[in-house]
């Protein structure tokens, strides 16, 4: 029998549309946003044809960007195999694509990076160099998008921990620099404080995930204690 | 007496010669309001179904797409960015006003170049054999007369390699989801018809058209029937749109 003739159950065969409301959002605000740093979209221009894959976490996300000659296009599905990947934390890898960063030091700060590393290269220079603010950018898209993956109970504890984070990207020019352009705070502490954060938000998750745990839990015990079987006092 | 072919129209049961006037009479009085309505149909979720299309459909730089029942040119626009000048994109619709609207607004939006607009039968496309890269029919089959005659015109002048997406309405996969949808279709719709684009008949055919479409293991058949290869299909929206996908090889 060829897979042709395969009946397909129509349940196994549902899809989310989140990973496409996701990937508009991006290309809509990434390509508003090259519109206005001409420099960079020529720049980007010269890369046109090629792509880089993203494996985020925290929020979990999978996509590849195909640079062409008039913008980006962001997927959630692509068929062949991007030029590039890289594979993280979000926090982290927007905080290295926002800064001109070495090879060395997307792998020290454990970042996985696969294919044509020259293009994750060549991207972080020019985004660095042009004043591209995609870490701004992307943090509010997905800081939503999480927000909407998160119980309305826990949305509180999320959010104040994304804006902490936020915070200290924000922040970390001050942190590093006063006015007179003297070091306050030294560099690796600043990348340690910054993997502080990434290990909270881990913890967090599985925190969560074991909350949830419990709660699944005690609703099943409660249903079984309401179930009809169950001997109920005589009035 | 000679024995009359007949078709459906929605629940009702019409001559096969007059389907083709019906549905055009449908889309004649709705095209003007068909945005909008789409938008308040789907709650806006008609642009993500479509964004799934276009991703599913690995468009690229310089290639040849049409686009079938394409209306008011929301997947065309799309493609039009995507294949770039070296590309074309054909833009066909039978329905005349449908197809004027959706010019108007690509020119508006300044959306020419490597656009064609073709007044087009689905089930007799003008076009030579293996000329496109990709064909897509977004929310159309359900309304051709002869959908394995469109289907089998689609795989003609489709490319060796090339690629058939059809977009449509289809059966929800959840019981408690079907009948919400049904009684969303058959109240709400055709009352929301008469309210913006004033014509409450067109929406009820709508939801009637879809209830007689086939489901999708039926279209993945008569797709596979019609030529294509590794024809499939994915649900989305809780089966209430499938994407089915098939390949010329």
């Amino acid at each position: 029998m060829s897979d042709q003739d395969k009946y397909q159950d129509p349940r196994q065969q549902n899809r989310s549309l989140l990973p496409s409301m996701v990937t508009g959002q991006l290309e809509a605000a990434l390509n508003r946003a090259l519109s206005y740093a001409p420099a960079t979209k020529m720049r980007l221009k010269r890369l046109a044809g090629k792509s880089l894959g993203l494996k985020l976490r925290n929020p979990m996300v999978e996509m590849t960007i195909l640079i062409e000659r008039k913008g980006v296009r962001v997927l959630s599905h692509l068929e062949e195999n991007p030029n590039a990947v890289i594979e993280g934390s979000f926090f982290t890898v927007m905080r290295n694509l926002a800064k001109e960063t070495s090879t060395g030091q997307w792998l020290a700060s454990g970042v996985k990076l696969e294919g044509d590393v020259e293009l994750i290269q060549q991207l972080s220079t020019i985004l660095a160099e042009q004043d591209f603010d995609v870490e701004e950018l992307l943090s509010e898209l997905f800081g939503d998008i999480a927000a909407h993956q998160i119980t309305r109970a826990t949305r509180g504890a999320f959010s104040f921990l994304k804006k902490a984070g936020k915070a200290l990207i924000e922040e970390s020019g001050v942190l590093l620099n006063n006015s007179e352009g003297t070091t306050l705070v030294e560099k690796q502490e600043a990348q340690s404080l910054f993997e502080q954060v990434d290990t909270l938000r881990d913890d967090y998750d599985r925190l969560e995930a074991r909350w949830n745990q419990i709660e699944a839990k005690l609703k099943a015990r409660s249903e079984s204690n309401l179930s009809p079987n169950t001997p109920t006092p005589q009035s | 007496m000679s024995e009359q072919k007949t078709t459906h129209f929605g629940y009702e049961t019409v001559r096969v010669e007059d389907k083709v006037q019906k549905v055009g009479e449908v889309f004649h009085s709705v095209a003007s309001s068909y945005d909008i309505m789409n938008d308040l149909m789907s709650f806006g979720i008609h642009r993500l179904w479509k964004r799934y299309t276009i991703e599913m459909s690995a468009a690229r730089a310089g290639q040849k797409i049409l686009d079938i029942a394409g209306g008011t040119g929301d997947l065309t626009m799309k493609f039009s960015r995507i294949v770039g000048s070296e590309g074309k994109v054909v833009l066909a619709d039978i329905n005349a006003s449908m197809l004027s609207v959706g010019r108007d607004r690509l020119l508006d939006q300044g959306f020419a170049g490597n656009i064609d607009y073709v007044q087009a039968n689905a089930e007799s496309l003008p076009f030579e054999d293996n000329t496109f890269d990709c064909i897509t029919i977004s929310f159309g089959l359900r309304n051709v007369t002869n959908k394995d005659k469109a289907l089998e015109s689609m795989y003609r002048v489709l490319k060796p390699g090339g690629r058939c997406l059809v977009l449509e309405f289809s059966k929800p996969t959840h019981e408690i989801l079907e009948k919400v949808y049904d009684r969303y279709s058959f109240s709400i719709l055709p009352a929301m018809g008469k309210l913006v684009a004033k014509d409450a008949d067109s929406y009820r055919y709508l939801a009637e058209s879809i209830r007689m479409h086939p489901d999708q293991n039926k279209l993945k058949h008569m797709m596979r029937k019609a030529g294509f290869d590794k024809s499939e299909y994915f649900n989305l929206t809780g089966g209430i749109v499938a994407l089915h996908r098939g390949f010329k090889y």
